[in-house]
Formats: structure tokens, sequence, C-alpha cells
């Protein structure tokens, strides 16, 4: 028997999709994507310093894992796609994660650890612990060291710095943080002054200002507070309310490692800053929820999708080298 | 039989009128619209590609997650490349990965009890089409125990790719296309060659 043609019956009698599933899609396509965009500016930036591509020593990642102390079970222990999918609105699974997430302890140790992975604009994965002055330490190529990758301190939330202390102190209220958030966006670059964290309490956002946010960079910083920064659990289940609380929550079924959300904002009228194009774009964000856990496994937005592999505090960080150690100049 | 797949509701590039893949796509960063001849065009075959892979369930959702990465990243879309067939197929493989338990699963649950869900119910399952089932049992335990590197190019191959157009949907050379494609058939031709048609095929241990 030959098996390239064995593999193509077997491949030829696969019956033909659902036409009513290849319309939604269709629709499901243009519609995000036409209200999505490519390359729009970006409002705030996610501290990414130190790429690491490829992997990490497993030896040197069981070890982390080992000494964390938040409950932050890592890989795909969750549902599978075979399961029937949840009948759960979106909405509800985000005030779900809520409740898990204000119940949840508070924990703390003495670095702040987040493990992601993801595929723009290189395949990456990286390690970062965070002292609670907000230094970030990044993993050497090989897992084993740390190093400081810049002067930067404080924890980036919306557009702003904060330190850790400033950090707990953001509104618990969900309406409240929402709006803190987009005042972060609107109040324009704050010049980054190292281990100078800025006032998180400014003064009121005018109204008009809040007109050029678009709502999935809201979304999109709501969801860096469920994994990139230590935020307590008061300020985690606002995070998961304020995103519920978004115009437009669709359950997209399960997907690794829990429930995929899509959450879209309204359209915005079209913008004085972009005349005859058309209206600034309401992008998407995507999460992966666990449900089981109400963490965040993973968030897609414009850049690309980010996969939160590990997240929590820990005391243990791997021996600090000098940057120059891990990055020899060129001659 | 023939040797390349069935395609069902989408025409062969050739026979196909109208403008390229790529014009198309190129017009869609004004009229993203356009991007809808890409998706009528391909959506049913990269559909089947996925339920050949992982089931009907899961391609009816990575189908959806295909296109619209596709549509997101349609700016950097070589434009060089009339079809967009390689393109789309490299985006659904990469969706597929993130799915490399379930496939592995799913092809060792026909292995185990020679029902394929992803295809079409057939009348006389029972009478005239023992032979092929013994066979499909085999050829699902074989791309089981393939591994993913291996499978990926195999079954680009086998959807009727040509060796550059899958190594460029892969991103790999297409040296190591064809070695991937060459080791994975030797795989599956031994797995084949052990069946006996008169009776059981051999089977796969269900670890």
């Amino acid at each position: 028997m030959d098996e390239m043609r064995l593999l193509g019956e077997f491949r030829a009698a696969v019956s033909p999709p659902d036409a009513r599933t290849l319309t939604a899609a269709r629709a499901r396509m243009l519609d995000a994507g036409i209200r999505g965009t490519v390359g729009r500016p970006r409002w705030f930036r996610r501290r990414r310093a130190g790429w690491v591509a490829g992997g990490l020593s497993l030896a040197a990642t069981a070890a982390v894992a080992a000494v964390m102390v938040a409950p932050t079970v890592t890989g795909s222990g969750g549902p599978q796609h075979a399961m029937p999918v949840s009948h759960l609105s979106g909405r509800q699974i985000l005030l779900d994660a809520a409740t898990a997430a204000a119940a949840a302890p508070a924990t703390a140790g003495t670095y702040w650890y987040v493990k992601t992975a993801g595929s723009a604009p290189q395949p990456y994965t990286q390690q970062a612990w965070y002292t609670h002055a907000g230094v970030e330490y990044s993993a050497t190529p090989d897992g084993k060291e740390v190093y400081q990758p810049g002067a930067d301190c404080d924890f980036s939330v919306g557009g702003r710095w904060l330190s850790y202390q400033q950090l707990k102190q953001l509104p618990t209220d969900p309406g409240a943080l929402k709006a803190w958030i987009t005042w972060s966006m609107t109040s324009g670059w704050q010049p980054l002054s190292p281990c100078a964290a800025q006032d998180p309490h400014p003064a009121p956002v005018p109204a008009r200002s809040s007109l050029n946010i678009d709502p999935s960079d809201v979304a999109s910083a709501l969801s860096n507070l469920l994994f990139q920064v230590p935020a307590p659990p008061a300020l985690r289940a606002a995070a998961f309310r304020a995103l519920a609380s978004m115009q437009d929550v669709r359950e997209l079924g399960y997907a690794d490692g829990g429930v995929a959300l899509a959450i879209y904002g309204p359209s915005l009228p079209a913008s004085k800053f972009r005349p005859g194009k058309e209206p600034r774009d309401t992008g998407v964000v995507k999460l992966i929820i666990d449900p089981a856990n109400s963490m965040l496994r993973a968030e897609t937005n414009y850049e690309g999708t980010t996969q939160i592999l590990a997240t929590g505090w820990t005391n243990h960080m791997p021996k600090i080298v000098p940057l120059s150690q891990v990055f020899p100049a060129k001659s | 039989m023939n040797y390349a797949p069935r395609i069902m509701c989408a025409p062969d590039d050739s026979e196909r009128a109208g403008p390229d893949d790529s014009a198309l796509i190129a017009d869609s960063c004004h009229l993203p619209e356009r991007f809808g001849v890409v998706f009528d065009r391909h959506a049913a075959t990269i559909h089947g590609y996925i339920a050949r892979r992982l089931g009907h369930d899961a391609a009816d959702d990575l189908v959806a997650e295909t296109f619209l990465v596709a549509f997101r990243r349609r700016a950097a879309y070589d434009l060089g490349q009339p079809s967009a067939r390689p393109w789309l197929y490299g985006i659904a493989t990469r969706l597929i990965s993130h799915h490399r338990r379930d496939e592995v699963r799913f092809f060792r649950a026909i292995a185990r009890t020679g029902i394929d869900p992803a295809a079409e119910p057939v009348a006389d399952e029972a009478g005239r089409r023992v032979d092929a089932r013994v066979l499909n049992r085999c050829l699902a335990a074989a791309l089981a125990a393939l591994s993913e590197a291996d499978r990926d190019a195999l079954l680009l191959i086998a959807e009727g790719l040509s060796f550059e157009e899958a190594a460029r949907a892969l991103d790999v050379p297409a040296g190591t296309l064809s070695s991937r494609v060459a080791r994975a058939r030797r795989k599956v031709r031994k797995e084949l060659g052990a069946v006996n048609p008169a009776g059981q095929g051999r089977e796969q241990g269900n670890g």
C-alpha cells in the first residue's frame, strides 16, 4: 500500500465544514479584523527588557517553580479541546474569576517572578524577577543567572510607573480603576526617572481626552495588572471586573489552558488626527483565563500573543551577573 | 482513487478566475473586505486540513483563528507569492501545534477504535471498507507516533503542497522539509508494512 495514496484517501474522507461555521468565521474575521488594526501607536509599553530567544534550562525552570509562593500552576493541565464548551457568558467568566481572585490569600515574597513566552517580534521565552522597588532582573539565555537589563525601576501600569506601595493603592473599584488607567494613558509620557515613581492620584481626567484612548489598550493594561505586576487580590478582582464591564465580551471556547475570551470596545468616532481614514480602530484583546484558579494564561493584543507560563512571588533568584558579562561588548 | 486529496468547495488555483491572492491581499490593506475573497477561496480547505488533524470541533475554532491571524498580518504578506495557500497553511499549522497533545490523542483514538470522527459516516462501513478501516487505524497510529515536525511536513505534502510551498509554510529550508518528509514516509510505510490485511491491524500501544 502506497502511504501517500492512503494519506490522500484519509484526508479526502474528511467531511466538509458546516456552511454556517464558515459564514460565522468569515464575519468574525472581517468584523474583528476591520476594527482591529496593524501598527497603531502604542499608548503604553510593557517592559520587555532582554529578549531571550529559545528555551531555558529545565532545571532552572523547575528550581524556580519549586520555590514559587503564589498559586501558579504552570503547564496546560486545564480543560482540553474535547470538553464541551462552557455555557457561561464571557462576562460571567470574568466575574467568576474576580470572585476567585478576591478570595485568594494575599501573598508576598522577595521577588515578583514573571515567566512569559511569545512569538513576536521573534520567538522568545522571558523570565524576569522584580524587587519590591520594581528593579528588574532578567534571566540569562541559559537561565542560570540573572542580570539587570536597565536602570528602570517601578512597575509599569497603564501609562505610568508605580512603586509597589503605589501599586497597592490603586483603586479597587472597577470603574475607578478603569478611569485611572484611561487617565494614565491620556496624561502623556512622563519622563522616566529611575526609581522615582509618579503620582498615582493626579487631577481628574478632562473628559474629552479619553476620546483618543482605544478601549483595547485599556483592556490590555487591565490584563497586564493580572500577571505583570504584583497586584494584591482586591486589585486583581477589580481588574477582572473592569474587563467584564467592557462593551463586548465574547466567549470563544476552550483553548490551551483555559477559556478564551475576546474583549471588544465600542467603535470610536473618526479621529481628528487621522482625517479621512477609517475610524480610529477598536482592537480586540483576547485572553485565556484558567477558570480553576483565575490565572491569566495568555493575552493577545495587536502586538501578538504573550503566554504567561508562571507568575507569582518567590524568595529566590539566580545569581546576579553584570550586564557586560551577558552581552560582552563587541570589538 | 486519486492520489491528491479531494478538496471540497475550493477549486484548484489553476482553475480559479480572478486576481491572485497577493493582489487581493494588497488591496485589502485599503479595502479590508477584499480579504473576504481570500477567505472564500481557502477557508474550506484549511478547515479540512485542521479537521483531519484535530477533528471538526477544533477545526471550527481554528479556521476562524487562522484567518483572524492572517488578516491581522496581511500587511506583512510577501506580495511576490501569488497564492496565499502556503502562508495560510503555515498559520494553521502553528495554531495546530498548540494542540499537539489533542492531535496525538485524536489519532490514537482512531487507531484504537477504527472510527474516524472527522470523516463522513459511511452507510456500509461495516462491510466493504473493513480493509480500509484496518489501514486507517494503522495510519492513524503511525501519525500519532511521528514527531510533530515530521508530521507537519508529511501532512502538508499530503495536502497537495509542493515541497517548496510546504517549506515556506513551515519556514524551514526545502532540504530540511524533504528530509522530514522522507523520514516520515519511511516510518509510516514501516507501520503499514506490518499490517496483516487478513487480520487485525497492528495496534499502537495506548500509552
